[in-house]
């Protein structure tokens, strides 16, 4: 039996299973975030059916008290600092493996874009025992420092893409009438990265934002928003955390939600 | 003096000269060259060296110190491993590590896999990239928080069960069983699994695939003799990334499983909390370490493997 | 009339607004080579994909010896295809290619392996059998995706401009060693190319395709001699067309007067009335040249403005009076010894046989 656009009953069926197939995963994604959301409004102490009223209050705790608000703080200031330094030493990194090709580029490159695949919980130990010998140990610096590690090889990723997307003739057309070598990463290279330079500050901001592990290692009393959290965790329920864990999905989806707009906006597609 | 001028000169040494006789950047010769390749390449290896390279040499070197009267000491020891070998509950705690960390890579391949299939070849392209927006955006977010939100959805006053209670459906324990830390495994990494997976079969031969429905296999024959073997790179790396994050995580086995059947990763942090033995916790890191690298390498030669293995079958 | 082989009936192929085959119907026989040609974006590829059933007709239908297959899946009909790319697999050997459509026929082990080696036989490959497909060269490939596609035993073997990747010299190789093969086994091949001459030396049938239509069906001499279309006639071989009126009509001849002359052309079967446009076409290599005036009915006068050689033949492009261009295909020999240089005249002259007259 034939349908419409020449597809049988029988195929129609079965790609209406497949599709709510991946309704259903992404439903599973984001059905935690969408709980969070919904029951930070909530006005019952612990989320459950039903509903019981609308409620701002656990928002407003939030506001008033110092400690979230000194940890907002520092996980703000050590994320922007961490997002300009990893971008910052990604987009070096990027354009040595652009430009040049040696025998050691590999086992480089290796080095460097490891640490993310180290679980976090193992470098926190590590960077604990190192930065407390060398007086960072229990600081936001130590945290600052520990998170470019991790972040940097994101930042390098995204730069990289963007500059393999450029005709390297570009740059040389550039030597070829004078500029100097710096010259004309400041006015071919740059401008065309701009775009994936402002990327993996977005995101780089946004996987420090989010760091607990590494963190709770290294910040000591001056702790990060996820570590506070953590601690938070480790207490009792109440939605004072889903409302902090809202905002704190608000930032992290806005920042990469407007990264990945960046990149996909200003795409060469050469296919 | 405009740029013009220089064409013509294009000093030695400058790259636009090096540039007229081989045309390309080469690497060899040229101590300029090297100078400048140094100068960008340096920052960032300088970085990692500094702080990831040797911060974990120095956690290698801390398995074999000391810890006397809570003060701890450079040593040569081999006291710490001993002691963690001789443990039964380190076995245990590796063995439950492994298991959790296997089996939650299969489950999250397996569920993946029909959801990447169908957006690699049944969607359109702007479904598909709609889609693999909605994947990356929460995989940046916290999973910290994510995690917290599955507590309260499982919780035994939670969301689903007074759902199946207000239904007359008796409550189901949900939390703090091995079942709630395999949730929260797939909440950290099911959206990567899917993205791997996505990536592998994206770049499969289309032709290949009307080639084995030409000879006769119908779509799940092909699908399995021929999508598969063909996207084995992205499959293998999806279940190795999905491996290494279960085996290293604290939040899933800590906060939705309870804590009480410990992994690895809870080992090292009651190590560190309560006895800051950091000799031992540093050995168990190690152990660690070595675990997921012996997984990494067979990964990837599994995945980069020899096509088309000549023999006689 | 017995059933073809592959017969399409009225087969429209529309992908969203883009209609890639508009209404094509025709039969290929058994045992006949078919090859289809045409520009690039003809449907040549298409129609072949529609008889695979890669690709589902949006109206129309598609018959095998009489039946109608356009529910089949592909993997229902036995209509192997051999690809331009020869998409083997490459992470099976070169026998596990080979034996693949036995295996999925569910053909046991025994049989499958005597039928591989018998095939692998054939084409020349024989000692590759364990090899992996990466290991091959071009030529190898194309072989190997031969074996595939005949280990099966199929009566109708489709092929999609299967020389495409290969070199020049391997390429006319090929040619003639598929031609004997298609003799040998007695099988019908629908062979699609964009490569002319190609295709007239290994066909027996040729159809010319442009946007979505058969524009002729025929063997290759009626088509290179009978175009039956001005598209035909500028597409195949190197013509000269040159429109003009009829201007007298004998018992068997007819005049037709032209910008660069009148031409005397054989009335044949068709009917000529006084007045009708018609258009002439002058094969490039059935003129003779001169450089004085010489005694023919038909007759151009054109100033050498360009050549190109083609191995032994050169092909000379002569402005005429009118300006259009005329092209003529000689021996170099022949050429050298009019001794002409760019910008001097010569005389084009042909025998009125020789002069063709487009259908309407």
């Amino acid at each position: 039996m034939v349908l419409a656009g020449g597809l049988e009953m029988g195929e129609r069926l079965t790609t209406l299973i497949q599709r709510v197939y991946v309704l259903f995963c992404l439903a599973f994604i984001f059905c935690p975030i969408v709980t969070l959301i919904v029951f930070s409004f909530n006005v019952d102490r612990f989320p459950s059916l039903p509903w019981k009223g609308f409620s701002l209050a656990w928002y407003q705790a939030l506001f008033e008290d110092p400690t979230i608000i000194d940890a907002f703080q520092n996980t703000l200031t050590v994320g922007i600092c961490v997002a300009l330094v990893s971008t910052f030493l990604g987009f070096t990194a990027a354009y040595f493996d652009f430009r040049w090709d040696f025998a050691w580029k590999r086992a480089y490159l290796a080095i460097v874009i490891l640490p993310p695949t180290i679980p976090f919980l193992i470098l926190g130990l590590a960077l604990l025992l190192f930065l407390s010998r060398i007086g960072l140990g229990s600081s936001l610096t130590g945290v600052f420092v520990s998170h470019v590690v991790i972040c940097t090889p994101f930042a390098l990723a995204i730069i990289r893409m963007r500059l393999a997307e450029m005709d390297k003739g570009l740059e040389e057309a550039a030597w070829n009438l004078g500029a100097s070598e710096w010259r004309s990463v400041l006015v071919v290279i740059l401008p065309f990265v701009l775009p994936a330079l402002v990327a993996a500050a977005l995101i780089t901001m946004a996987v420090s934002f989010d760091e607990f592990m590494i963190a709770w290692f290294v910040s000591g009393l001056d702790q990060t928003l996820p570590v506070k959290i953590l601690l938070l965790l480790q207490g009792q329920v109440s939605p004072r955390i889903n409302a902090i864990g809202t905002i704190v999905f608000a930032v992290s989806f806005t920042l990469v939600a407007i990264a990945q707009i960046i990149l996909l906006l200003t795409r060469r597609d050469n296919a | 003096m405009s740029d013009l001028d220089t064409i013509q000169r294009a000093p030695a040494g400058s790259p636009g000269s090096e540039l007229a006789q081989t045309g390309a950047p080469a690497g060899r010769g040229n101590p300029a060259r090297w100078r400048a390749a140094i100068i960008w390449s340096m920052a960032l290896f300088i970085w990692q060296c500094l702080f990831f390279l040797i911060p974990l040499g120095l956690l290698v070197a801390m398995t074999f110190w000391s810890v006397r009267n809570f003060r701890l000491s450079p040593d040569l020891t081999l006291r710490n491993w001993n002691h963690l070998f001789g443990e039964s509950y380190f076995y245990v705690a590796y063995a439950r590590t492994l298991t959790y960390s296997a089996l939650a890579s299969a489950i999250a391949s397996a569920l993946a896999f029909p959801c990447s299939y169908v957006l690699a070849y049944k969607v359109h392209t702007s479904t598909r990239r709609l889609v693999i927006f909605l994947l990356i955006t929460p995989f940046f977010t916290s999973y910290l928080v994510r995690a917290y939100s599955w507590q309260i959805i499982l919780a035994d006053q939670g969301l689903i069960n007074s759902l199946l209670s207000s239904l007359g459906i008796w409550r189901v324990p949900l939390l703090n069983t091995p079942v709630a830390t395999i949730i929260g495994y797939l909440t950290l990494f099911f959206p990567l699994v899917i993205l791997l997976q996505l990536v592998g079969l994206s770049g499969v031969d289309k032709d290949l695939i009307d080639a084995a429905h030409n000879l006769g296999a119908a779509p799940l024959r092909t699908t399995i003799e021929v999508v598969v073997p063909s996207a084995k790179v992205g499959l293998v790396l999806g279940a190795t990334f999905a491996f290494i994050f279960a085996f290293g995580d604290f939040v899933s086995p800590a906060q939705l499983g309870g804590g009480k059947a410990p992994t690895l990763s809870i080992l090292i942090i009651d190590t560190v909390k309560s006895a800051s033995n950091w000799p031992m916790a540093s050995a168990i890191a190690l152990v660690m370490i070595v675990t997921l690298m012996v997984v990494m390498f067979s990964a990837l030669s599994v995945a980069y493997g020899s096509r088309g293995r000549a023999g006689n079958g | 009339m017995t059933d073809a082989a592959i017969e399409l009936s009225e087969v429209v192929k529309a992908f969203g607004n883009r209609i890639a085959v508009g209404g094509i119907s025709l039969r290929i026989e058994e045992g006949d080579f078919a090859a289809f040609i045409g520009p690039s974006g003809c449907g040549k590829t298409t129609t072949l994909r529609l008889i695979a059933g890669l690709e589902r007709p949006s109206e129309g239908d598609i018959l095998c010896r009489g039946r109608r297959i356009n529910d089949d899946k592909p993997w229902q009909r036995n209509l192997p295809l051999v690809w331009q790319n020869f998409a083997l697999f490459p992470f099976l050997t070169v026998q596990q290619n080979v034996e693949f459509g036995l295996r999925m026929k569910g053909v046991d082990k025994a049989t499958r392996l005597k039928s591989v080696r018998r095939w692998l036989e054939r084409v020349g490959i024989a000692e590759f059998a364990g090899r992996s497909i990466t290991e091959l060269s071009g030529g190898q490939k194309q072989r190997v995706a031969l074996a595939r596609s005949l280990v099966t035993e199929p009566s109708i073997l489709l092929l999609d401009e299967p020389l495409g990747s290969l070199d020049a010299h391997l390429r006319i190789l090929m040619q003639s060693e598929l031609k004997a093969l298609q003799r040998e086994l007695g099988i019908t091949f629908i062979y699609v190319t964009h490569n002319q001459s190609e295709a007239f030396a290994m066909a027996n049938k040729v159809v010319i395709m442009k946007d979505g239509k058969v524009e002729q069906i025929g063997s290759p001499q009626e088509v290179y001699r009978s175009p039956q279309s001005r598209f035909v006639a500028e597409f195949v071989g190197t013509n000269n067309l040159l429109s003009g009126k009829v201007v007298d009509v004998a018992r068997d001849r007819v005049k037709i007067s032209t910008g660069v002359g009148d031409f005397v052309a054989p009335i044949g079967l068709r009917k000529c009335v006084l007045g009708d446009p018609t258009t002439i076409v002058v094969s490039a290599d059935v003129v003779s040249l001169s450089a004085d005036e010489a005694a023919s009915e038909n007759c151009v006068v054109g100033k050498i403005m360009g050549e190109e050689f083609i191995g032994s033949v050169i092909t000379l492009f002569l402005e005429l009076s009118d300006g259009s261009v005329f092209r003529v295909q000689k021996q170099q020999h022949e050429v050298a010894r009019l001794q002409a240089q760019f910008g001097s005249k010569l005389n084009v002259h042909w025998g009125p046989e020789s002069t063709y007259l487009l259908p309407h």
